[in-house]
């Protein structure tokens, strides 16, 4: 899955060693982020064919905005960013439906006891199916932090990057996001 | 040498989740391990929120499908993306030649109206109110006639039956609790317009600021109250948003006087998100801030510091869309931004630079637009244009200041003309009706002219693009001496709600203000004109929406 092929095929020659250095980038970019970009959107959106489709149009936005991308070092959030932006846009069209309460939303109570417990679900292979269901169960963007921060691995500093929110913000809203997750969790299943 | 600071469960949760990040100061961490050697609750927080890291980042990763990179390829050399609203794509861009006018035309396609000329009812019998009766202090009663047509000048015009004034929603007043002592504290009532009860009051130093109310905004469900204070002392003004139910008030922050500025609208349909602008004090710079109601969260929109929110769009997706306004950068350009797509409320925004590049940005760009004021039906909207400059607190139109109204048919956007207001306008406040025909325009200032308390009542029925005396309201409805702080207009575009103050006799004098409900009448009668409070303060009011 390489990306191999130069996208502009007769740039100028004065513009050649120009293009040749943005399609290198480019391709760089394409081979670390791929496959991560595709499973952030799957997490985000739950459905596969959807999230290639926003892994797609996050590169295709990623090349035309690639003059943007002054640092290769800050590579990580600035694609992060335009894969948030993409798949949010995705569920704007979509109708994409969660709940959209307040951290107190009584439409998500806790079922700590609900379902077979936590070796069950392994042995039955189930273990992924249901953490995503509980990732779906929470508010966009506190799928996002979580997504980011504990798959992702960034810090409060690098999400904030990320999903335009300062470092404060971030943090109080991942505090909420792992209370809700916990919840989500235990609704699952998962933990107790 | 201290210890480690004390902190809250709150806290520690916050602190136990930057933990797993490793997002802590050294003090961070040791007031986070203090906490917890005394505290289980928190224990068991932390060793769940640890568990539910672990699992979620051990969940499997998956290959990416393998024609991900024939796929990006094909899509950037066909330069198509996955489908898009044609508005939204490149190129439709607003320029800055004949701006308006084509903005009008976007502005149609955007809120998805016909772009025939709006049907002007001909030979409107009605004429200029000339004086108005005088003032009565009474209990305004409930209007039930049909709404008659609306003025037109026309001096041969019958006259129309008067009616009384319609109450108002709510009303505000606000007084001393002890008459004559300002130390023993002050409050703001909200009283319910048509049974005259108190809705809730808002005792100074425990609730709110002390100072008078100067404008208020109902939310479309008439659960919330949006609400702008003056201080006096400070020369600032601050604003709450407030619950009508229940004792929920939510301090939204502090702003400089500034005309533009003072625009507190709620998304439609179920008001989620009210927009504001706040002019900070120490610098002067403006931003737009949005009040998150079901969260009840206060987000700055915008940073850069000549950002004024509009007012909001009609849209066809579940997401508000939200005019927010640049004064500066080589003119005022007005954006469409997004507010709650995916349940996110963009954060310290330039539109500027961001328009088209985020999903909160939009790519559409009206130039030479400031602050666009729809009608509620989507159908018109009134916006400024002209050369800005900044001042000490806030922006003004330098040169070339007017009003434009503009609707449907782009050959009959006009600019709304002021008698007596010279031409340049320099600020000004503008308010619809519910039924998106009656607008109301006041406290024009212009560039070296004095300030007259004046209103103008439109009708688009009747007086289409165009603000006459015809249009302006008796003399008599508005004392000379008083300011206009504000003007609600009622649903049916008859009736007006104008609170007007009066100067303090002194620092520790009773502020005063009549809210005065005016009823517009036609042909030779004049308008007829309830006065409430002017030995306390009453006012401002909201009509239902």
């Amino acid at each position: 899955m390489a990306w191999t092929r130069p996208l502009v095929d007769t740039p100028p020659v004065s513009a050649r060693d120009a293009a040749a250095d943005r399609e290198a980038t480019f391709a760089r970019l394409f081979e670390e982020f791929a496959t991560p970009i595709y499973n952030y959107a799957l997490r985000m959106v739950g459905d596969p064919d959807r999230a290639a489709d926003v892994a797609q149009d996050t590169f295709i936005k990623a090349y035309r905005k690639l003059d943007q991308l002054t640092d290769e070092a800050a590579a990580k959030s600035w694609i992060y960013r335009i894969a948030t932006n993409t798949a949010i846009d995705d569920m704007r069209r979509r109708r994409f439906t969660v709940p959209m309460g307040g951290d107190d939303d009584p439409s998500q109570p806790e079922r700590a006891d609900a379902g077979p417990g936590p070796e069950a679900q392994v042995l039955g292979g189930m273990v992924d199916e249901r953490i995503q269901r509980a990732l779906l169960a929470l508010r966009p963007n506190h799928r996002q932090a979580l997504l980011l921060s504990d798959v992702e691995d960034m810090s409060a500093q690098e999400i904030g990057a990320v999903m335009g929110m300062s470092y404060g913000a971030v943090r109080t809203l991942l505090c909420r996001a792992r209370g809700q997750m916990r919840r989500a969790l235990a609704a699952e299943g998962l933990v107790r | 040498m201290t210890g480690p600071r004390r902190i809250s469960h709150a806290d520690a949760e916050e602190l136990i989740s930057g933990s797993l990040t490793g997002d802590l100061t050294d003090d961070e961490a040791r007031a986070l391990d203090t906490h917890l050697a005394g505290c289980s609750r928190c224990r068991a927080t932390a060793d769940a929120w640890a568990g539910s890291r672990r699992l979620l980042s051990g969940v499997r990763h998956v290959s990416a499908p393998r024609d991900l990179g024939a796929r990006v390829r094909a899509g950037v050399e066909r330069g198509r993306f996955a489908p898009v609203p044609w508005w939204r794509r490149p190129g439709f861009a607003m320029t800055s030649v004949g701006a308006l006018a084509a903005a009008v035309v976007a502005l149609a396609v955007i809120v998805g109206i016909p772009r025939t000329p709006t049907p002007v009812a001909s030979g409107s019998p009605s004429a200029t109110a000339s004086a108005s009766t005088s003032s009565v202090s009474a209990s305004p009663v409930a209007s039930t006639s049909p709404l008659p047509p609306s003025p037109s000048g026309d001096a041969t015009a019958t006259a129309e039956p008067s009616v009384a004034p319609a109450p108002p929603a709510y009303r505000l007043e606000y007084a001393f609790d002890v008459p004559g002592d300002i130390t023993q504290g002050t409050t703001i009532t909200v009283v319910d317009g048509g049974s005259g009860s108190v809705v809730r009051s808002l005792h100074a130093g425990t609730d709110i600021v002390g100072g008078p109310p100067i404008q208020a905004s109902l939310s479309p469900s008439g659960a919330w109250l949006a609400l702008r204070i003056q201080l006096d002392a400070k020369g600032t003004e601050h604003l709450y948003a407030m619950a009508l139910s229940g004792d929920t008030i939510v301090d939204l922050g502090e702003t400089l006087p500034d005309p533009f500025s003072e625009r507190m609208p709620w998304s439609p349909g179920d008001g989620a998100y009210l927009a504001f602008t706040l002019v900070d004090p120490a610098n002067g710079d403006a931003d737009v801030s949005i009040f998150d109601a079901a969260a009840g969260t206060v987000t700055q929109l915008t940073s850069g510091g000549s950002a004024y929110a509009g007012s909001w769009n009609l849209t066809s997706t579940a997401d508000p869309v939200l005019w927010v306004s640049l004064a500066a950068g080589g003119g005022p350009t007005s954006y469409l931004v997004t507010i709650g797509a995916g349940g996110v409320v963009p954060e310290r925004i330039n539109p500027a630079d961001d328009s088209g590049q985020s999903t909160s940005v939009d790519q559409y760009v009206a130039n030479d637009t400031f602050v666009p004021l729809l009608s509620p039906d989507g159908q018109h909207v009134i916006s400024w244009r002209g050369t800005m400059e900044a001042t000490s607190s806030g922006w003004r139109m330098a040169t070339g200041g007017s009003l434009r109204l503009t609707g449907p048919d782009p050959n009959g956007a006009g600019e709304l003309l002021l008698p007596e207001m010279g031409t340049t306008l320099e600020h000004g406040f503008v308010a619809w009706s519910a039924n998106s025909d009656a607008y109301a325009v006041w406290s024009i200032g212009a560039v070296g002219a004095s300030l007259v308390p004046t209103v103008w009542l439109g009708h688009l029925s009747t007086s289409p693009s165009v603000l006459t005396d015809a249009q302006r309201l008796d003399r008599n409805d508005v004392p000379l001496d008083g300011t206009i702080r504000d003007v609600a207009v009622a649903a049916d575009g008859r009736h007006v709600a104008i609170t007007v103050s009066y100067p303090v006799a002194g620092d520790l004098a009773q502020p005063t203000a009549e809210l005065r409900l005016v009823t517009r009448n036609f042909g030779t009668e004049a308008d007829t004109v309830v006065t409430l409070g002017g030995d306390v303060w009453v006012g401002p009011a909201v009509y239902a929406p």
